[in-house]
């Protein structure tokens, strides 16, 4: 049943989005698509991010953002269209391989073990060690700094990361990324649980990282973060794409009023007028 | 010293602790918020419960068979601290230690009959028990299922098969005995074997240098971590030093080498007074002094101070007012029921109006020294209440009374005493001075009215040594805080080698105490060392290691661990083997000492196991905890099945105990833990 559900057009596409074929985009997806069973999830997705540069995917609740992590990070594979990485097709079977490639996830309420100290948090999975010792001096040392890096000045590296704010802990997330030797960093909805102000410090961390060379795909729900900080930009609502555009090539108000649902918003609004 | 200071200072261009927006903590504050700490204070206080109503508890046989009842507990409770860290349970854990040992006992004495050899008895249920925790392990992460569930399937599965292997086998429930097996000798060797040295006749000469040079080292590591050092040593300082060393050592050897009561506290205070002057000299010589200001008063200080007196007056009033010798049962007027009813809610009425207070203080602002001070308060409630507790059970006589009062009344007393001491420090140095020095001696008093009406030989001399260090402590921390500056700052160098020298003081002093126990000419089980390396090793594994750091990051945040690349499913398959290795170790040995074994060994015991790591501060839903906290926790526990009968109390009671120091514990470790976190 899903087979007949698939177009097959997009099976033959094979050049990449951007035409600029002797330097290619450090990830790049063509024509994405993803079923489950009868259900489409992605419908010919296309977007890219270069070094250095901050890539914004928009959408609202079950536009299918959480889909389109799972196959950033490897946890799901696409049905159809290609997933390219400097211009050459990647398959990863597990979030592992995707990790092993340079791209690190950064999910919103997963990122942290909230009663283990910050160094511990950073280095968790790949610890430094000295024989079967942990190297805790350097550990320490370590977090601090590149904490430092990102501009975030941690008080104190053996308070449980708990004690942290929101925006303090996603920022350890992303230094941590930047650290192991992340390519594309991949944040999921980093802002969505944080007040205006912890919001602007995440911001300038998303930004930090793109000006130290990463790549960086920004998922979240509000263009009003996306704008400041992104260089592209790509909406999906309902599994489908709604454009793909350059900061150049839209202003903030366009990116709003296409993700509010453009027309609907001012429908609403005029209901809610009414009403009143 | 100086060459590792500068070499961690052109490591880091900003030395990493010295951030400016942290707060100082101190070494007791630290201290106070380690995970261990409620279960430190709790195994103190138990065995000075114990210590001051049984005869034989505080000598160092009944420590002695302390160890050896706290070992097979502690070395199940470090594993499964480390299971609870990793946010799993294991109710199967009790039921495991049984069927190791019953495994051993049906090989031996029924399969293996001619010629069989208990080492391959062994092995044989090491892969077993191995094999049962990989079950385990991996049922929890197939299936999804809580572990309690799956582990209390395993626990039932067990008790099953012990029986009906044992009915099928040997036809009974009890199997043995095996120590008819080759090799049970060299295997209860080196487990089980009691370890007995001779006293020799340096071996006090060795323990007490040792325990001075403990002392020294310890307390050089908390004045380096509490005050400010000097840029240029101030050598007008040193004679003061000097004249107390001086007057230590002769105090010292003077109380060697003299004999009678008189003698002994004139030497003693010499000592003490040259130990003082000796802390009081080098502190004003290596660390910033503070300047004099004049002896200023507050109202509301006095105020305090004469309340504290006045309590402190009374108990001693009613210690001398009072008979000591009357055994007269108070409140034989009230019917006996009517006498349980009226002391149960007594004693509740003082704890929770005791509690009340504490919860109050402590929420309008958390202070640490009042948080101690609280408790201490509420164990004075517990004091009283016990009493009226004795008084349903008849044993509550005028004597008792008299007992009661003084004892909590001086505690009282002193406590205001304190109070007013800290708040007097604020007021200006002098005044602190001065009132330090009063609770000084009001503890000095305290001692010496206990010597004079008290009949019991260890109230007299322990309880007196005590006091006059406790009192020697107050004075020298009075002069201490009255003339030195507090440190608010962190000082890494200072701090790092503060904290070593603190941590290698308190290691020698332990180390030197279990020396002069090993020599002490009473024996303990071999087992009792295993137990202490066992401990080492969980501690260094998860603090150290970085199965150790998987372990907490398991159990702090599973679905983090796992995107972040942790083997999950791998950690706790590993944790839940080790629990059942554990199993497998104890249940030998618990089997080599026993050499016969009841088919239901170990069930029930699960229990006991987690009651002794929750005691040591591991919390239920993972992430934290403390594997040293779990070996006291232990103790603690070992203590209390110890001291109950020597007590001359109820056997059973000691279930009741256990119980309410689950959820003391529990409740205490969870408060502090959430303290600790705010107070960073």
């Amino acid at each position: 049943m899903s087979d007949s559900i698939t177009p097959p057009s997009t099976i033959d596409v094979k050049t990449p989005h951007s035409e600029s074929p002797p330097k290619f985009a450090l990830l790049e997806l063509s024509h994405i698509s993803k079923y489950f069973g009868n259900v489409t999830a992605l419908e010919d997705i296309s977007t890219h991010v270069d070094a250095g540069a901050v890539t914004c995917v928009l959408g609202d609740n079950g536009a299918g953002k959480s889909t389109f992590i799972k196959i950033l990070s490897g946890v799901h594979q696409q049905s159809t269209g290609d997933y390219l990485i400097d211009g050459t097709p990647v398959h990863f079977s597990s979030p592992r391989d995707a990790r092993l490639a340079g791209i690190a996830t950064v999910f919103q309420d997963l990122a942290m073990s909230p009663l283990l100290s910050v160094w511990r948090n950073f280095f968790m999975g790949s610890e430094a060690m000295v024989g079967p010792f942990l190297k805790a001096n350097f550990m320490r040392n370590t977090a601090k700094s590149e904490m430092k890096k990102m501009g975030i000045d941690v008080r104190d590296i053996d308070q449980p990361v708990g004690t942290m704010s929101g925006g303090e802990r996603q920022s350890v997330a992303i230094a941590r990324a930047v650290y192991f030797g992340a390519r594309v960093l991949i944040l999921d909805e980093p802002t969505a649980a944080l007040g205006v102000r912890q919001s602007g410090v995440v911001l300038k961390y998303v930004r930090a990282a793109a000006d130290r060379g990463l790549g960086v795909i920004f998922i979240t729900h509000n263009p009003h973060h996306a704008y400041p900080v992104g260089d592209r930009f790509m909406l999906l609502n309902r599994g489908h794409s709604l454009g793909d555009f350059a900061k150049s090539e839209i202003t903030r108000d366009e990116l709003t009023r296409l993700m509010a649902g453009g027309a609907e918003l001012e429908a609403l609004q005029h209901e809610l007028s009414q009403s009143r | 010293m100086s060459v590792v200071v500068e070499a961690s200072d052109a490591e880091a261009p900003k030395p990493i602790a010295s951030d400016e927006r942290l707060g100082h903590r101190g070494p007791i504050r630290r201290l106070l918020i380690s995970p261990e700490i409620g279960a430190l204070t709790g195994a103190i206080l138990v065995w000075l419960l114990f210590w001051s109503v049984g005869d034989q508890f505080g000598t160092a046989a009944g420590f002695g068979n302390s160890l050896d009842a706290a070992a097979p507990i502690g070395i199940m409770a470090v594993a499964i601290a480390l299971l609870m860290i990793g946010g799993e349970f294991d109710l199967s854990s009790g039921a495991m230690t049984g069927a190791s040992a019953v495994m051993v006992a049906l090989m031996t004495t029924s399969w293996l009959k001619n010629g069989s050899n208990i080492w391959l008895a062994v092995t044989a249920s090491f892969i077993a028990c191995a094999g049962i925790g990989w079950w385990n392990g991996t049922m929890v992460n197939k299936t999804g299922l809580p572990s309690f569930i799956v582990t209390l399937g395993t626990f039932f599965v067990l008790k099953g098969a012990k029986l009906v292997f044992a009915k099928r086998l040997v036809g009974k429930v009890l199997i043995g005995p095996t120590d008819k097996a080759g090799g049970f000798k060299s295997l209860a060797n080196i487990f089980v074997k009691i370890r007995k040295y001779q006293p020799f006749d340096g071996r006090d000469k060795i323990f007490v240098v040792a325990a001075i040079v403990a002392v020294a080292v310890l307390i050089f590591g908390l004045l380096e971590q509490s005050f400010i050092r000097r840029r240029t040593a101030r050598s007008a300082s040193l004679p003061i030093a000097a004249a107390g060393a001086a007057a230590a050592a002769v105090g010292f050897i003077m109380l060697l080498n003299t004999n009678g009561v008189g003698n002994n506290i004139l030497w003693a205070t010499v000592c003490l007074v040259g130990v003082i002057a000796l802390i009081v000299g080098f502190a004003r010589w290596r660390y910033v002094t503070v300047e004099r200001t004049p002896l200023v008063t507050s109202p509301e200080v006095l105020k305090r101070l004469g309340i504290g007196c006045v309590l402190f007056v009374l108990g001693i009033v009613a210690a001398y007012v009072i008979s000591r010798h009357d055994k007269t049962v108070i409140l034989t007027f009230l019917p006996s029921g009517l006498r349980v009813v009226v002391a149960i809610a007594a004693g509740l009425i003082g704890a929770a109006l005791a509690g009340r207070t504490l919860v109050r203080t402590l929420k309008a602002k958390f202070v640490i020294l009042a948080a101690v001070r609280g408790s201490i308060m509420v164990l004075a409630t517990a004091l009283v209440m016990s009493v009226t507790v004795l008084a349903a059970l008849e044993l509550a006589t005028i004597r008792a009374l008299r007992a009661g009062l003084f004892v909590s009344l001086c505690i009282l007393g002193l406590l205001r005493l304190l109070s007013a001491r800290s708040a007097a420090l604020k007021v200006s140095s002098a005044f602190g001075l001065a009132v330090g020095l009063l609770t000084s001696v009001a503890v000095i008093v305290f001692a010496l009215v206990v010597r004079a009406t008290s009949h019991v030989h260890r109230f007299r001399s322990g309880l007196l040594c005590a006091l006059l260090l406790g009192a020697a402590f107050l004075a020298a921390n009075a002069f201490l805080e009255s003339y030195n500056l507090k440190r608010t700052v962190a000082d890494p160098s200072a701090d790092t080698w503060g904290r070593r020298a603190t941590i290698g003081g308190a290691a020698l002093g332990v180390s030197a105490m279990l020396f002069r126990l090993l020599y002490s000419g009473q024996g303990f089980r071999t087992w009792v060392i295993w137990w202490i390396i066992i401990t080492i090793i969980g501690g260094i594994v998860l603090n150290r290691t970085k199965v150790g750091n998987w372990i907490y990051a398991v159990g702090g945040n599973k679905d983090a661990a796992r995107a972040i690349g942790v083997p999950v499913d791998r950690v706790k398959v590993g944790m839940f083997v080790t629990v059942a290795l554990a199993g497998w170790f104890v249940g030998t040995i618990t089997l080599l000492q026993l050499k016969t074994v009841q088919a239901s060994q170990g069930d029930g015991q699960e229990f006991v196991f987690i009651i002794a790591a929750v005691v040591g501060g591991n919390l239920l839903t993972g992430g934290y905890g403390s594997i040293i906290g779990a070996s006291l926790g232990a103790l603690i526990l070992a203590m209390v099945s110890q001291g109950v009968p020597l007590a001359l109390w109820n056997t059973d009671g000691q279930f009741i105990f256990q119980g309410a120091l689950l959820l003391a514990a529990v409740l205490v470790n969870n408060f502090i833990r959430r303290k600790a976190q705010e107070a960073r």
